[in-house]
């Protein structure tokens, strides 16, 4: 088929955006689709037909939360309708599970499936190898119910030591962030400058955390998919 | 620090309660902030910093007004206080006055040169407006300030590489991984940023031109990167670039087994087996979508045998690899001929037949490459050290009449045939002599295969044929939805739009939880000016609460607004159309803004090839598609708002009336009188229209209330999201409430002065979109009612550059010089065009456009040459002629551009001929439904109130090609105008 799955750009985010208002009811604005592209750049790829039209698309991101173990998440999958029984989403699915390992040393993925959507459930189950974890009452806006699904990554042999103190690091900016997270950014996304000897003495290191947290606080803004 | 100014000094007490302005400002605790602030200024009403804060306070709290006066009023008090200027940059930046917020910062660090808070806030904002050399230098001196922080030194190099110091990029790298202690892969948390940052340097080493050493340090840092597919890419690239084929092709085989159906691996392999020069590698790795380089090479008439033979040996070794590969049973398709090609065709169709793929018809359609002479691209030695451009692949024939032509169009139709006719007499595949016979083919077979054959009619024109193997289609599998909407899709190419509607909206109902046939039916009904049901239709998929229209502007639905502007404009509805319009571009903007919080996060993650990308994605944002559709709706609505105003000269021939400055008194009174007739009707209209708007106002006030009364619903996270309710961490803007429209007809847009607001569209369109011809045609209408010669000069050669034989330019170049001539310069009149405006220069509305100046006609008689060729005016227009009748060239779309021109230039003489031309077009190339009604539209133009004989026998044969076309059904005139608007 005249039809190219690669990893998608920047460029691509705008199509990204129009098929999924297309395809699914679950809609984000652009920022959402910048934030994912701009922090995980090699988990996104799309399906391109030979006029340039974006078919399908995986959208997906790592899950930051430093109690559990690194794994991807699938935020979007989407095919447009005339372009199904390719195999398209099954490429998709397997290129964007192959960069969450080998970029983030993701240990598993996971992704949330509407109970009546069959043939997405098929995909993941049969087709991808992904079982049921858990099932989430009235996770849709609708008030469906989801499969939380997961598919673990086989463990290379070599066991990575440094895990123990990733976490602690970021259980620790955690910590400071907490009650920074709060703190939301100024109109414009800027605090205002502190006078001379306000502030600025701690900056150092907790300047990285702040401005993180405030960016993630602000990024989140588009995004529906966050879990808190 | 100097000592604090005396006007500036708080005691403790109050000290202490700035503070905490600050601090709940911070937190968004706007209101108690704000009475902190009171009570300072309660005991020193003059103290500037607490005036300017309060004034932020009360922006935040979307007081506009009191804000500014506020700040304005801190500022003038205490002019030498950095928090003051910050708070006005920061001000300016809420309003995304991005020019004016650096100017306040600027001024802020006068008075406190090494604040980092307003360092970083100014650096962000020059690298927001692409202030490219302020932006390095402000990142210079943050880097100065503090070098033990990482993003200083990653955003100081990415501001080398923005601003084309590669090299620059390059040593800062090198100079902070020095600093660096230890070795970061061992700390997973440092892995993925480090090895960004090895990408990183890697693309600034080869964007310095340094490739071997951007090859050597990818070699050295392979055990730190992470992301090996983007590792492995680059390895390629820089392989081809420095010619070493051989290596290329096993990293291209590397790659192809990770994902066999990307092309830009293709493209690679490609690069590397024909062993093409690392100038034409560079050209093929940018090609696009499913382009190859052996299409580039086969429309330059380049890919001989041996280069075919490579290939073909190339891909019979991946199909073996990648058994079921798409791509390498795809490829081929493009270069091979003959029994050959016959052979392969044979079997992939087969193969997709069996599966009951239904992309099988659009896929085939891109085999139908443009055929016949090559076209060679800048042939022979170039600027480029005499090696040869790779060019590009032919384009896909589109064209109905051609495609009937098309020898590959044809094999493909007799395989469809033969199959059918196979599967229906022995439900099995056709099989060769001396072959067996293949198994049985279920029923669903057959199926698809007349649905591919109904594909291929309805490509090749024979709609009422698509329409009838459709029907077989569906006798056999009455419950595929697929079936139900491609005849919905060949009665839209019939003409027939509530019917065509009638079908996709009852194929969505085999489907209701299917949003992409909900879309489907949403834009096919709006075709069919059904706007209402197709507003219910699509509400079905928004969020339940509030209004679904605020619910999809929120989410960007761009597709869906434009769809309904059109729709509205086709109602007679301008203002809601550009409503809707300017509201696509509020999303653009939108994008713009979005931008800004990454230009300090993407230092940290360290993700900074995508964020390079993205600072490019975002300077042609005014390129995409959605944007210029919305661009060229408004325009189009501005003109057509100035062509209708009493008074007005009616624009020109080629898009407007026809032009009256050649006429008879006679035929000017004929013209005058239509319009006062129309005028009259027009009225009666406008009436009726007044009363259904009222409506409408009346709808959405109410729609409004509802969601304002529903808004503590809706509050679920950034539109539905994954996730409902609760965790919702998106609060403002969205949630609340929208804002109570003041304007929901767009009535104040229709009392714009119509010709300056085009003129800002098309200079922005032109700046941002030169690369499409539509955008120089916008340029030119909008120029010529101004009465600016010069840009509607520019504009044509702008555009000609792009398409030199393209009808619609040659038109309008006629049409530039007729006028020109129709009213000479004259000695005493001011210029028209580049000269200074003063006030004189605009056109008085009722003589036309005003006299080029004597300045202007000279640089008009200079271009002449160029741009009319030899023969002068009458050699242009026969020039047109030409192009309009060629065999090779012409199109019904040409001819009437061709009648256009006859008609303005020889009005008595050339109006015959003008009719003549269009009505033989009748049966060749670009006859659509749109194409007709334009014609009929254009000739109705040509031959005037007396003529319309002529127009009913061009309607009569129109209806007769397209007898379900609704347009042509009735004999109004103005339902032709409105439905090929």
């Amino acid at each position: 088929m005249a039809l190219s799955i690669r990893q998608a750009t920047v460029d691509d985010l705008i199509q990204m955006q129009t098929a999924n208002l297309w395809c699914l009811p679950e809609n984000y604005q652009m920022k959402y689709y910048l934030y994912h592209v701009l922090s995980w750049p090699q988990l996104l790829f799309v399906a391109e037909d030979h006029k340039g039209k974006i078919v399908g698309y995986v959208l997906a991101k790592m899950e930051e939360d430093a109690n559990v173990p690194p794994h991807g998440h699938i935020t979007s999958l989407a095919v447009l309708r005339t372009h199904r029984k390719r195999g398209i989403a099954t490429r998709l699915m397997r290129c964007s599970q192959l960069c969450m390992q080998e970029s983030f040393e993701a240990r598993y993925v996971s992704l949330h499936v509407r109970e009546s959507n069959r043939a997405a459930f098929h995909l993941y189950k049969t087709t991808l190898g992904y079982q049921i974890n858990d099932v989430e009452k009235g996770y849709y806006a609708d008030g469906e119910d989801a499969y939380d699904m997961r598919l673990p990554f086989p463990q290379k042999g070599q066991s990575y030591g440094a895990m123990t103190p990733l976490k602690q690091v970021v259980a620790v900016k955690r910590k400071e962030e907490a009650p920074k997270a709060s703190a939301p950014v100024a109109a414009g996304g800027a605090a205002v400058a502190a006078r001379e000897g306000e502030g600025q003495g701690g900056e150092g290191g907790a300047e990285g955390v702040e401005e993180i947290a405030s960016s993630m606080g602000e990024l989140s803004v588009g995004a529906g998919a966050e879990k808190a | 620090m100097a000592s604090i100014p005396d006007n500036r000094k708080l005691p403790k007490r109050e000290a202490d309660l700035f503070k905490s302005i600050l601090k709940l400002y911070e937190r968004k605790e706007y209101k108690k902030g704000l009475k902190a602030a009171e009570a300072v200024l309660k005991k020193f009403p003059t103290h500037g910093e607490t005036l300017a804060m309060k004034g932020l306070t009360l922006n935040a709290l979307g007081k506009k007004e009191e804000a500014h006066d506020h700040v304005r009023r801190g500022l003038r008090a205490d002019l030498r206080s950095h928090v003051c200027w910050h708070v006005y940059g920061l001000l300016h930046r809420s309003e995304r006055n991005y020019a004016e917020a650096i100017k306040s910062y600027l001024n802020a660090l006068k008075h406190e040169p090494e604040n980092l808070q307003i360092l970083k806030d100014l650096a962000a904002l020059q690298i927001q407006i692409r202030e490219v050399k302020g932006f390095v230098e402000t990142r210079r001196k943050l880097l100065g300030l503090k070098s033990n922080l990482q993003q200083n030194w990653t955003a100081y190099a990415v501001a080398n590489h923005v601003a084309g110091n590669a090299e620059t990029t390059v040593q800062a790298i090198d100079a902070f991984v020095k600093t660096l202690k230890g070795d970061r892969y061992q700390r997973a948390d440092e892995r993925y940023p480090h090895s960004e940052l090895l990408l990183y340097k890697n693309l600034a080493l080869s964007d310095a031109g340094m490739t071997q050493e951007a090859l050597d340090h990818l070699e050295e840092c392979s055990d730190k990167v992470m992301d090996k597919l983007g590792w492995t890419k680059k390895k390629g690239e820089l392989l081809l670039a420095l010619g070493r084929h051989e290596d290329a092709e096993k990293i291209y085989r590397e790659l192809l087994d990770r994902g066999d159906e990307d092309y830009t691996f293709h493209r690679g392999l490609q690069c590397a087996v024909l062993k093409l020069p690392p100038k034409q590698c560079e050209e093929a790795l940018k090609l696009r979508a499913c382009e190859l380089p052996s299409g580039a090479l086969r429309a330059a008439g380049k890919l001989g045998e041996a280069e075919v033979e490579t290939l073909t040996k190339l891909y019979r070794g991946l199909r073996e690899r990648f058994e079921g590969s798409p791509a390498a049973a795809r490829i081929p398709l493009t270069f091979l001929e003959g029994e050959e090609l016959r052979s392969s065709l044979d079997a992939y169709m087969r193969r997709y037949l069996r599966k009951g793929v239904p992309s099988l018809g659009t896929d085939l359609s891109s085999v139908f490459e443009k055929q016949g002479a090559p076209t060679s691209v800048a042939a022979g030695g170039d600027a480029d050290g005499g090696e040869e451009k790779l060019g590009r692949p032919s384009p896909v024939v589109t064209d109905a009449f051609d495609l009937r032509n098309h020898p590959v169009q044809q094999m493909v139709m007799d395989l469809t045939k033969s199959f059918v006719e196979s599967l229906r007499s022995t439900g099995r595949f056709p099989t060769a002599e001396g072959e067996k016979d293949g198994d049985k083919e279920p029923e669903e077979t057959l199926a698809w295969t007349l649905f591919l054959r109904a594909q291929l009619e309805e490509r090749t024109g024979f709609l009422q044929e698509a329409y009838d193997t459709l029907e077989e289609c569906a006798a056999l599998q009455p419950t595929m939805l697929d079936f139900l909407q491609r005849k919905g899709r060949v009665l839209r190419k019939m003409g027939a739009l509530t019917r065509a509607a009638e079908a996709v909206d009852s194929a969505r109902m085999l489907d209701k939880a299917d949003r992409y046939m909900n879309s489907k039916a949403t834009k096919y009904l709006l075709r069919a000016g059904q706007i209402p049901k197709a507003e219910q239709t699509i509400a079905i998929f928004t969020r339940h609460e509030g209004d679904p229209q605020h619910n999809l502007f929120e989410m960007q639905c761009s597709w869906f607004e434009l769809e309904w502007a059109e729709a509205q404009i086709r109602a007679g509805k301008p203002g809601l159309a550009m409503k809707k319009a300017l509201a696509v571009h509020t999303h653009f903007e939108d994008f713009v803004e979005d931008q800004f919080d990454f230009h300090t996060y993407c230092m940290r993650k360290v993700t900074l090839r995508s964020y390079l990308g993205m600072l490019r994605m975002v300077d042609d944002l005014r390129s995409q598609k959605s944007y210029r559709r919305a661009s060229a709706l408004l325009v189009r609505a501005y003109l057509r708002l100035h062509d209708e105003r009493p008074g007005s000269a009616g624009g020109g021939g080629a898009a407007g009336l026809p032009d009256m400055t050649n006429m008879t008194a006679a035929e000017k009174k004929r013209v005058k009188a239509k319009a006062r007739r129309d005028a009259k009707k027009k009225a009666a209209e406008q009436e009726l229209e007044k009363q259904q708007m009222l409506d409408e106002a009346a709808r959405q006030s109410a729609l409004a209330k509802e969601t304002a009364n529903g808004s503590s619903k809706t509050d679920d996270g950034g539109g539905g999201g994954e996730k409902k309710g609760g965790h919702n961490k998106r609060r403002g803007r969205a949630a609340a409430a929208p804002p109570v429209d003041p304007d929901p007809l767009g009535l104040t847009l229709l009392e714009k002065d119509p010709l300056p607001e085009a003129a800002r569209l098309v200079a922005l369109l032109s700046a941002h979109a030169g690369a499409y011809v539509e955008t120089h045609l916008l340029a030119f209408d909008v120029a010529m009612r101004r009465g600016k010669y010069l840009l509607a000069a520019r504009a044509v050669i702008r555009g000609r550059a792009l398409e030199p034989r393209n009808p619609e330019l040659l038109l309008r170049t006629i049409q530039l010089y007729h006028e020109a001539q129709a009213t000479p310069p004259s000695p005493g009149q001011p210029a028209a065009s580049c000269a200074p405006a003063d006030g004189s220069s605009t056109p008085s509305p009722t003589t036309g456009p005003a006299p080029p100046s004597p300045l202007v006609a000279r640089v008009l008689a200079e271009e002449a040459e160029g741009l009319l060729g030899t023969g002068g005016l009458a050699g242009a227009v026969a020039e047109l002629v030409r192009l309009a009748e060629d065999a090779e060239t012409g199109s019904l779309g040409a001819r009437v551009c061709a009648a256009k021109a006859l008609s303005l230039t020889a009005a008595e003489q050339g109006r015959e001929q003008a009719v003549r031309i269009v009505r033989e077009g009748l049966d060749g190339r670009g006859v659509t439904v749109p194409g007709c009604a334009n014609a009929v539209e254009a000739v109705r133009g040509v031959v005037g109130e007396d003529g319309s004989a002529a127009v009913e026998a061009l309607r009569e044969v129109c209806g007769n090609t397209f007898p379900n076309a609704e347009v042509f059904k009735s004999s109004s005139a103005q339902e032709v105008v409105a439905s090929s608007g």
